[in-house]
């Protein structure tokens, strides 16, 4: 029952935008919408975290797995709503948002919010990937959302990627739950994930082993591991940025997530060696590298970040891969909010100089000062700096790496992410150190200062969250991510 | 079968500009294909006939009807009739595709080894059609056809599933042709949308992927 309501709040509110008529009656549905759905979820996780829940005739499942993801969806969801409310009607934008775009947005914001809540309630692997594949065209309709020349060939290259892509994670699902049926299923209950969890001994390995071979390329072209990215950059970088903050910070989770869902089936299948896990690690680390790479020489700030999605989701793969997966969690949850953050701070800052291009956006910290107090703070954390949660995470997964016997995989990572922190802190220091040219567009004394802003508490909160985890972690949070790791660890018999 | 076999293979390989009325044909082929495998899989789909037939007829209305119209539709729009610009020759597609298909025959034998229950004829049929639609995509260059390719990929898929699984679940296959036609809506407006704008702008020069939305 309280599954269901998680997923018609959302769902009638794509109703709701229909009606409206302004573009701030519509934004502040959004807000409240988000809201709305963020305390069924919240009610839902409750119980959700102490024994899975199902719905439909167990065709939907929430687990501490996907409550720990539900939370995260729902939390960046809302915040994202209340950053486009400042961005839409930021002078820059309030003349182009009409009533029409803000239709389209709303109604493909709360269908992207619909599509993603159904992936991670969806106890049937072949529902789930339908929810995928209705996120991939939710959000392609919000990458272009401006409509003009280079948005829209963005969100082609996104759409014909991550469909093709996913189209042979489908494949591997049939592979797998026909490998399923052959162990004795029957009906509906062949794509039931808990049904095959404990059929997983009755399978078997080699036929099981293909169908992952599928499904890692589908759902990693989706989550942006490394040599299937093309899209990312592009599209995160052209889409408006509150669509950019959720993107990053919580699509490419749900992608990952779909991907761990099969690890313990695998693993349970190819007899617990950890064959699933380490197929990850090449994937993580070519990641790794390709983003440190390309993050030396970006010039665009929205690329760097999209960038930064891309070393970060490597970082998470490899986690998983050297079996760390409640650090995985760990770092998943870090990366998430501060992606957000960054891109709220980075969206803001370019409405204000009017350009992405880092070259020009010097002396962040006069000219705009909450949004580049984030900026700066948000990829500091990014890059791994110690106070923050970020740096913890990574140093867990280096910890299990080396425990595990990963060494050779934990120096590449060491390698990559020193590249990023050097090259990413110089990108920093240009744009703190340098005051702003007098006499150009982007002369504070020119611009109205006081307009493009965003609220402090939209800065802090992000801010205080990886600065207070990265200190000190609640024991009940960690419960939750030891929870939801043993269930891709297949560790714990709960189910 | 067989008849579906072949009839599959010659679409796919054929390159003319009809292409997508033979894709709609293709979606109505595919419709028949619960029908006759239903009855090889009655035992698993507990003679839910009902459900063959919802899918079937979704099938038909879906892939039949309402995407090759879109399609044609945007095709008239943009104006795109016969210029297919593949990167390798067309007749060096056909022997690609001639490959594929071969490829796809053996590879279903390995697999009919290992995963009982299966029949290996549709098998063969739907990998190879996949396989044939994935090429496409990345040969064409034209961005309807590309779309072409993706359709075909699904279709391909389809008969993969119905030969693995035998249509196990009716949910899942009303979800995916729901997203496929969503999907298809979208890349028909996106196409005749890029085509617009290189139609207006031909004298400008390539745009950098770092416009102005900030």
């Amino acid at each position: 029952m309280l599954i269901w309501l998680t997923l018609i709040i959302p769902a009638s509110c794509i109703i709701l935008t229909t009606l409206l008529q302004s573009p701030r009656s519509i934004l502040l549905l959004c807000v409240l919408g988000s809201l709305s759905s963020s305390a069924s979820v919240l009610i839902l996780v409750m119980h959700g975290l102490v024994t899975p829940i199902f719905a439909a005739s167990r065709q939907l499942m929430v687990d501490s797995l996907s409550s720990f993801h539900l939370l995260l969806v729902s939390g960046i969801f809302t915040l994202s709503s209340i950053y486009a409310g400042y961005y839409f009607l930021s002078p820059a934008k309030r003349m182009s948002f009409g009533n029409d775009k803000a239709r389209r947005f709303g109604i493909c914001w709360f269908s992207f919010l619909t599509s993603m809540l159904l992936v991670l309630t969806a106890n049937n692997l072949g529902l789930m990937w339908v929810g995928m594949e209705a996120t991939t065209i939710a959000s392609a309709v919000l990458v272009c959302l401006e409509f003009d020349r280079s948005s829209v060939r963005a969100a082609w290259t996104y759409l014909m990627m991550c469909s093709v892509g996913i189209a042979l994670a489908l494949l591997g699902i049939f592979i797998l739950c026909s490998e399923g049926r052959a162990a004795s299923l029957s009906g509906e209950s062949v794509f039931l994930w808990t049904e095959l969890y404990h059929l997983t001994h009755r399978m078997k390995p080699d036929p099981v082993r293909m169908a992952f071979l599928f499904i890692l390329i589908g759902y990693g072209t989706k989550a942006g591991l490394a040599p299937m990215h093309n899209w990312l950059p592009d599209a995160h970088s052209q889409a408006p940025t509150p669509v950019s903050a959720v993107l990053s910070g919580v699509l490419l989770n749900c992608a990952l997530y779909s991907l761990c869902r099969f690890l313990p089936l695998v693993e349970g299948v190819s007899g617990g060696q950890g064959w699933a896990f380490h197929l990850l690690i090449p994937f993580g680390i070519i990641s790794i590298l390709i983003a440190a790479i390309f993050i030396i020489h970006e010039t665009d700030i929205k690329r760097l970040l999209a960038f930064h999605s891309v070393e970060h989701m490597g970082i998470i793969a490899l986690g998983l891969g050297v079996g760390g997966t409640t650090a995985a969690l760990y770092h998943t949850f870090n990366h998430s909010i501060c992606k957000m953050l960054t891109f709220f701070c980075a969206g803001t800052i370019a409405q204000h100089y009017e350009t992405r291009d880092m070259r020009s956006i010097k002396g962040v910290l006069s000219s705009t000062p909450s949004a580049g107090f984030g900026l700066v703070c948000g990829i500091l954390a990014l890059i791994g700096l110690p106070p923050f949660s970020i740096f913890m995470s990574e140093i867990w997964i280096v910890q299990v790496g080396i425990k595990n016997g990963h060494l050779g995989a934990i120096v590449f990572f060491l390698i990559g992410a020193a590249s990023v922190f050097i090259s990413a802190l110089k990108h920093v220091m240009e744009m703190v150190w340098h005051s702003p040219q007098k006499g150009s567009p982007t002369d504070p004394l020119l611009t109205n200062k006081s307009a493009t802003e965003i609220g402090w508490p939209l800065v802090a909160f992000p801010l205080l969250l990886l600065a207070i985890t990265g200190i000190w972690m609640p024991a009940r949070a960690k419960g939750v991510l030891e929870q939801a790791g043993a269930i891709i660890n297949r560790s714990n018999n709960l189910i | 079968m067989i008849l579906l076999g072949l009839n599959l293979y010659l679409i796919s390989t054929t390159r003319i500009s009809a292409c997508i009325h033979s894709c709609g044909f293709q979606g109505i082929l595919l419709a028949a294909l619960p029908l006759t495998l239903g009855h090889s899989f009655n035992s698993l789909s507990g003679g839910h006939f009902w459900h063959v037939l919802l899918v079937s007829l979704g099938t038909v209305v879906f892939k039949g009807i309402a995407i090759p119209m879109l399609l044609l539709r945007a095709m008239r729009k943009t104006g795109i009739r016969r210029e297919f610009e593949p990167f390798l020759s067309l007749h060096l597609s056909q022997l690609v595709g001639a490959g594929l298909v071969i490829l796809s025959f053996w590879m279903s034998s390995v697999m009919k080894s290992i995963i009982p229950l299966v029949n290996s004829l549709a098998l063969a049929t739907g990998l190879s059609t996949l396989l044939i639609g994935i090429y496409l995509t990345i040969n064409r260059k034209k961005s309807l056809s590309q779309v072409l390719g993706y359709l075909i990929a699904e279709n391909g898929l389809f008969v993969m599933g119905w030969s693995l699984l035998g249509g196990a679940s009716l949910l899942v296959e009303l979800g995916v042709l729901l997203d496929i036609l969503i999907a298809m809506m979208l890349m028909a407006l996106l196409v005749t949308r890029m085509d617009e704008m290189s139609a207006a702008g031909e004298t400008e020069k390539e745009p950098k992927l770092t416009g102005d939305n900030f």
